[in-house]
């Protein structure tokens, strides 16, 4: 217990250098990009007086560390701003944010899963076979479709030609969970199918290895039906390609379901995301991006641990 | 900071690199024949009909956004051969039908074509500068470069790509330059990790021992001695990166951040495509599937490569 505590201690030690380096490389990527949130706000037609008078009161003037610094003390305190054009508390916001991609790249995950493990057993068991080959030619497919091809198509088939699905939209969870379900099927759907032919591979790949040990053998030998065997013997032992990849891809939806977002018109993490660097809001961004670091860090933790704990033969030192 | 496995703890193993996890795990334990149903077999990644398929599909590609201006009556991409989404038809212009203003699908793709893959080869190139040293000089040094290294890869894949580029490409500016570096940028990460994990596994053998026992300094053990070994390891990601790069600017032009509007872009047509795909979804199936046989054959290619030089597969 000791040692895992200072395993963990010692991961978000290491993670403190990433959070600053990517924070103050926000602020100064931001300082870099042309115009000022003074000219964001006010528009085109604004005076320079006008622009340097807004700049001042919002603090914009200062030299680009002395704002940073003063943005890492207030958010060490829990305090990241308001947003540039609403002035709303950007916590508030984020949380909202997150709740939404959260909730889609849970059931995007689910859908993944349900889906490929089931497969991936199947062509594991028969490896080189007919249902195997198929299988490996559909997935290296789907693994050449873009997210940004996956809405399009995601949405001709279910929205357009069938119209079992709304085109675009979004319903929280408060309002009715069937109707959050309804709207969050496709977005989720697409999100998963990149995620889903991912798994299946991964799975497919450790299974058929876990399958040619000696244990297996035994097991075998011993007249267990394989069914059996495969749920509680192989399983375990297949899965630690799978929880690294799961924490990938838990990291790539929690931040990058930015296409999908987009498309299906869902006020997420992503879509914020592309409209605070289109306007420049400074607050929201280092928000966001501190968000994505301490997810990173904290699900490469998780990742770590859940190895040590699938093969006890690991140690999280 | 370790992740290692006791029984048989190899400190050159890439394994060991705290939180960069790598995805494959060494099998421990032998292999035997014995189950007929569980028999292994010859990993089949690629057949040669798809290898071939992408070999070819790549060359006539490139064949023709290289000499676009010299195909006979190809229109120019921003040019009206008539109606909006004409079905095709026999000249070579309308072979794939007009877009949603009446522009030459196949003219669109071609020059398409051709941003899509000088960014392509170009970032792959910029990020293979960044990547390949900062992965050498933190695997042959380790210690102090070694968590440089680290750092500078976990801070390139800490954020999403997708929004790492947006800030980058706002920063530098929406050009075929801007978009190029941004994206050799965002994809050093890869090269980073993949380098420095086969470094790491480079430097202790026996010949490189050998190499500094005759005196050689570590410019030459690196430049002699390890970069032909990182050879084999990066061809097979080249092509699956390139690929993802392919991906990425046409998720930049879909987005509208992209290379700005007359110059034709894969993502771009899409884009525009969906918008009138309700009533008219054949225009946006030609750069759909154009973009589709391109990712493929490159991640076919990679497959193949990738399949030829893992000792590990190899051994089976």
């Amino acid at each position: 217990m000791k040692t895992t505590l200072r395993a963990i201690g010692s991961r978000l030690l290491y993670g403190i250098p990433v959070l600053i380096i990517v924070t103050l490389g926000a602020a100064a990527l931001m300082g870099l990009m042309p115009g000022s949130p003074g000219q964001a706000i006010l528009g085109d037609a604004a005076t320079q007086e006008q622009v340097d008078a807004i700049n001042e009161q919002l603090g914009y003037n200062q030299p680009f560390i002395q704002r940073y610094l003063e943005w890492a003390w207030n958010a060490l305190h829990g305090d990241f701003g308001t947003t540039l054009f609403t002035q709303e508390p950007v916590t508030d916001v984020l949380m909202r944010r997150l709740a939404v991609t959260a909730e889609l790249a849970g059931l995007a995950l689910f859908i993944a899963l349900v889906v490929a493990i089931p497969l991936a057993m199947l062509a594991a068991l028969r490896a080189g076979k007919l249902l195997d080959r198929t299988l490996g030619l559909i997935t290296s497919a789907l693994l050449s479709i873009p997210s940004f091809v996956s809405v399009v198509i995601v949405s001709l088939i279910f929205v357009v030609w069938l119209s079992w699905f709304p085109a675009t939209g979004w319903v929280p969870p408060s309002e009715g969970l069937g109707q959050n379900l309804y709207y969050a099927f496709l977005p989720a759907l697409a999100l998963s199918i990149y995620e889903g032919a991912f798994f299946y591979r991964v799975i497919r790949s450790d299974l058929t290895g876990t399958l040619r040990e000696d244990f297996i053998l035994v097991a075998r030998a011993k007249g267990l039906p394989r069914s059996y065997i495969l749920a509680r013997h192989a399983m375990r032992p297949s899965m630690t390609s799978l929880v690294t990849v799961m924490g990938l891809a838990l990291g790539r939806l929690l931040g990058g379901a930015v296409i999908v977002e987009y498309f299906f018109a869902v006020p997420g993490l992503g879509a914020e995301a592309v409209n605070a660097v289109s306007i420049k809001d400074m607050p929201m961004i280092q928000a966001i991006v501190t968000v994505c670091v301490v997810a990173y860090v904290l699900i490469f933790i998780v990742v770590d641990l859940a190895y040590a704990w699938i093969d006890p033969r690991v140690s999280v030192q | 900071m370790t992740t290692g496995i006791r029984p048989e703890a190899d400190p050159a193993s890439p394994r060991t690199q705290g939180f960069n996890a790598v995805l494959k795990p060494p099998r421990l334990g032998t292999s035997l024949t014995l189950i007929p149903r569980l028999r292994r077999r010859r990993p089949r990644h690629v057949g040669r009909g798809m290898l071939w398929f992408a070999i070819i599909w790549l060359t006539v590609l490139v064949l023709a956004a290289v000499f676009a201006d010299f195909i006979p009556g190809l229109p120019a991409p921003d040019e009206k051969i008539g109606t909006f989404a004409q079905r095709p038809d026999l000249s070579v212009g309308g072979l794939l039908g007009t877009d949603g203003i009446g522009r030459s699908n196949l003219s669109r793709i071609i020059y398409g074509a051709r941003v899509s893959l000088t960014i392509a080869v170009v970032s792959t190139i910029i990020g293979l500068l960044v990547g390949v040293l900062v992965g050498v000089i933190g695997g042959y040094y380790r210690g102090v470069a070694e968590s440089v290294a680290n750092v500078i890869a976990n801070c390139l894949s800490a954020l999403p790509p997708l929004l790492l580029l947006l800030a980058l490409v706002s920063a530098i500016g929406a050009s075929l330059f801007g978009i190029t570096i941004a994206l050799g940028v965002v994809i050093a990460d890869l090269y980073i990790r993949v380098s420095k994990g086969a470094v790491i596994g480079t430097t202790s053998r026996e010949y490189v021992l050998a190499a500094r026992a005759l005196g050689a300094g570590d410019l030459r053990i690196i430049v002699k001695e390890i970069l032909p070994n990182l050879v084999p390891v990066l061809a097979a990601i080249i092509p699956m990166a390139m690929a993802i790069m392919i991906v990425v600017e046409g998720s930049l032009s879909f987005l509208g951040y992209g290379i700005p509007a007359p110059t034709p872009s894969w993502g771009g047509m899409i884009a525009a495509g969906s918008d009138i795909m309700r009533q008219f979804p054949w225009v946006i199936a030609w750069p759909v599937i154009t973009l589709f046989l391109t990712v493929l054959s490159f991640n076919a290619i990679g497959d193949y490569l990738s399949s030829r030089t893992d000792v590990r597969e190899a051994k089976l």
